[in-house]
C-alpha cells in the first residue's frame, strides 16, 4: 500500500434536492406563478432534461455552473414498485413520500456558486424552460 | 416549509403546464416551486474544513508563508497516512495488515524527517518571531504586521507573554502609542494600514478589558467611530438625494394627475422648456394658455370629409390628417375615374344604339346619341311618336341614297359630289367630323342650293 503524499482529495461539492415537487397526496400544487404540472408531463420534461441538457444554472441567469449526477421522477407509482421490488427480496422496506416530485442532484463547478449554496444563499432549485400555459377554468 | 398545494385567491388565474423542455435547472434564492428545496450538500470532507480553518489560523497568526508551506505539507502527510491506514484495515484484500501498517508509518516517517531537515525551513521558523524582554512574540502578538517575514516591522504589541491574550497593561501602552504616545513614542502607521491596526488595538481592548464595553473606548480608538459616523453621513446624504428625487417625482404625478384631457394634450406636445414653464403656471394660467392654443389650432385647422365625415387635423393629429388627406385624394381620383368610365359607356351604348336606329341620318354618332337622350327623355307617347319620325326620316334618307345609288351616276360635278367635296374640304379644314361639315355646308348659300339640285336630280 503506497502513501501518496501529492494526492488531493477529492472535493465533492455536491447539492442535492427536489427540482419539483408537483403533487401532494392527489392534489397539484400550485406554485408562486399559479402553475400546475401532471405527474406525466413532469416526468417526460425530466426524461427529456437528462437526455438533452443535464445543466445547472444559477438564478436562470448563468447556465453551466455545475453537471447533473443524479435525476429520479417519483412518482407514486415508482415508489410502489421499489417497495414491492425489495419486500419480494425480504427487505422489510418502507417508502411512502406522500408526494410526487422530481429529486436530483448536481456536482457544482463553479466556486463561486458552491460558496454562495454552503453560506446558504442558494437553499432552493427552480426549473426553467420552455411549455405551453393552458388556463384553468376556475371553479 | 409549507407547499400550497391549491390557492384561494380568486385573483390569480391558474395554468397547467403541458409540453415542457427543460433547458436548465437553477440554484436559486427562492423558487417558484415552494417544495423544490435544497435537501443535502456532500461537501468536501471534514478534513477539507479543517485545513481551510488551519490555513486561516495560520494566517491570522501572522506566520510567514514559507512557514505556512510547511505547516500545510505536514497536514497533508497526516491525512494521507490516515487514509493509507484507514485502507488497509478495510481493505479484504491486504492480508498482511500489520506489515501494511509499517510500512505506509515508515514512508510517513521518511517524508517527515525530510521536511523538519530543511534548515532553511527551520531558520525561517526560528526567524518568525520577534524577541522582546527575552521573550519570543510570534506576529499574532502584535497590532500591526506589514511583513510577517520581518519581526523588525511587527508594531504595537498586545500581549505580555508570547501566544497569550490580550494585557491591559500593554495594550493601554499600544493605545497610547497609537495617540498622543507613550513616554514620547508615537508609533507611525502608514494612513492606508490605519484603520485596519486601529480596529485590533480595538478588539484587544474590548478583550482585555472584559468589564467595559464601547462607550469605555479610549478616544483613539473612537477616531475610526467618526470616520462610521462620516460614512453615516454620506449614506444619509445619498438616501436625502433619493428622498429629493422621488418627491419631485411624486411632485410631477400630482401635477399631471390634476390636469384636464385639454391641458394633458397640450402638456404632451409641449417641449422641455415650455413642459417646465407650464408647470410652474397655477390653475388660472394653465387654462388661459391652453384656451389660447385651441383657439389658434381650430384657426389653423384643416379639414376634409369624408364619407359624409368631417376630420379636423387638430383631433387626429397631422401624422393621422396626412395619411387620411392622401387617402382621400386617391379616392376622389378613383371616384372620377370611376364615373367617367360609366359615362363614357353610357355614351357609347346610346351612340351604338342611335346608329342602329338611324344609320342612313346625318351627324355624328354624339350628336345622334344626345337626340336619343333627349328623346328618351320624353313621356312614353311622346317618345314612341318622335322614333317613329326619325326611323321614317332615316329610311327616307336611305332611300334618297339609294335611288341615286341606282342611277349609277358618276359624275364627278353632280352636285352630290360637289357637296361632298364641300364637306371634305370643310372637315379638313376646321378638324371636324364629316358629318359636321355636311350640316355646315348645308348651312351655306352654295351647299343649300347644291342640295336642292341633288334632290331634283
Amino acid at each position: 500500500m503506497q502513501i501518496n503524499i501529492a494526492k488531493a482529495d477529492p472535493k465533492r461539492k455536491m447539492v442535492f434536492g427536489f427540482f419539483s415537487v408537483n403533487k401532494v397526496g392527489e392534489a397539484l400544487v400550485e406554485d408562486l406563478q399559479g402553475d400546475l404540472i401532471e405527474t406525466e408531463e413532469l416526468e417526460k420534461a425530466a426524461y427529456d432534461y437528462v437526455l438533452n441538457a443535464r445543466v445547472q444554472g444559477e438564478g436562470h441567469t448563468r447556465e453551466g455552473v455545475g453537471r447533473l449526477v443524479e435525476s429520479v421522477m417519483l412518482t407514486y407509482e415508482k415508489q410502489q414498485a421499489i417497495l414491492k421490488c425489495l419486500t419480494e427480496k425480504g427487505v422489510d422496506a418502507k417508502i411512502d413520500l406522500g408526494c410526487e416530485g422530481w429529486f436530483g442532484g448536481f456536482k457544482v463547478d463553479d466556486d463561486e456558486v458552491w460558496k454562495a449554496i454552503e453560506k446558504g444563499d442558494y437553499p432552493a432549485f427552480s426549473i426553467g424552460g420552455g411549455g405551453k400555459r393552458i388556463p384553468l377554468e376556475e371553479d | 416549509m409549507r407547499i400550497s398545494i391549491r390557492k384561494k385567491d380568486g385573483d390569480k388565474k391558474r395554468h397547467m403546464l403541458k409540453d415542457i423542455t427543460v433547458r436548465e435547472v437553477s440554484s436559486v434564492g427562492r423558487g417558484a416551486n415552494e417544495g423544490a428545496v435544497v435537501t443535502l450538500l456532500k461537501t468536501a470532507d471534514a478534513e477539507e474544513v479543517t485545513k481551510r480553518s488551519f490555513n486561516d489560523a495560520m494566517r491570522d497568526m501572522g506566520m510567514s508563508e514559507k512557514l505556512m508551506e510547511l505547516m500545510g505539507e505536514m497536514f497533508k502527510m497526516n491525512r494521507a497516512l490516515r487514509d493509507s491506514l484507514h485502507s488497509i484495515v478495510s481493505s479484504p484484500e491486504v492480508k498482511d495488515k500489520k506489515a501494511a501498517i509499517r510500512e505506509s508509518i515508515a514512508q510517513f516517517a521518511q517524508a517527515m524527517e525530510s521536511v523538519v531537515s530543511d534548515t532553511d525551513v527551520i531558520k525561517e521558523i526560528q526567524k518568525a518571531a520577534k524577541t522582546e524582554g527575552g521573550k519570543k512574540f510570534p506576529a499574532g502578538d502584535y497590532a500591526h504586521v506589514p511583513n510577517p517575514d520581518k519581526p523588525s516591522t511587527w508594531k504595537l504589541r498586545l500581549t505580555s507573554e508570547p501566544g497569550g491574550s490580550p494585557d491591559p497593561r500593554i495594550v493601554g501602552m499600544a493605545v497610547a502609542a497609537l495617540g498622543e504616545g507613550f513616554r514620547g513614542n508615537k508609533v507611525g502607521i502608514p494612513a492606508k494600514d490605519r484603520a485596519k491596526v486601529v480596529a485590533r488595538v480595538r478588539a484587544a481592548w474590548l478583550k482585555a478589558n472584559k468589564n467595559k464595553g464601547e462607550k469605555d473606548l479610549p478616544a483613539t480608538l473612537k477616531k475610526s467611530e467618526e470616520e462610521e459616523n462620516n460614512m453615516d453621513k454620506e449614506a444619509m446624504d445619498k438616501l436625502q438625494k433619493s428622498h429629493e428625487e422621488l418627491q419631485a417625482k411624486l411632485a410631477k404625478t400630482e401635477f399631471l394627475a390634476s390636469l384636464n384631457d385639454a391641458e394633458k394634450a397640450h402638456y404632451a406636445e409641449l417641449s422641455k422648456e415650455d413642459k417646465e414653464a407650464f408647470e410652474k403656471m397655477d390653475a388660472d394660467g394653465r387654462k388661459t394658455t391652453v384656451e389660447a392654443a385651441i383657439e389658434k389650432a381650430a384657426a389653423d385647422d384643416e379639414t376634409i370629409v369624408s364619407d359624409g365625415v368631417t376630420i379636423k387635423k387638430s383631433e387626429v393629429g397631422p401624422g393621422v390628417f396626412a395619411f387620411m388627406k392622401a387617402q382621400q385624394t386617391k379616392t376622389d381620383a378613383a371616384v372620377a375615374k370611376a364615373d367617367k368610365l360609366e359615362t363614357d359607356a353610357v355614351q357609347k351604348g346610346l351612340e351604338d344604339e342611335a346608329e342602329k336606329l338611324w344609320p342612313n341620318t346625318a351627324g355624328s354618332a354624339a350628336e345622334k346619341a344626345t337626340m336619343l337622350k333627349s328623346i328618351k327623355a320624353l313621356p312614353k307617347d311622346a317618345q314612341d311618336a318622335q322614333l317613329k319620325m326619325m326611323k321614317a326620316a332615316d329610311e327616307a334618307m336611305a332611300k334618297s341614297f339609294k335611288e341615286e345609288g341606282q342611277g349609277g351616276s358618276t359624275d364627278a360635278n353632280s352636285a352630290t359630289e360637289k357637296l361632298e367635296k364641300l364637306a371634305k374640304a370643310h372637315a379638313e379644314k376646321n378638324s371636324v367630323t364629316f358629318e359636321k361639315a355636311y350640316t355646315a355646308v348645308l348651312d351655306t348659300e352654295e351647299g343649300s342650293k347644291l342640295y336642292d339640285e341633288s334632290l331634283a336630280k
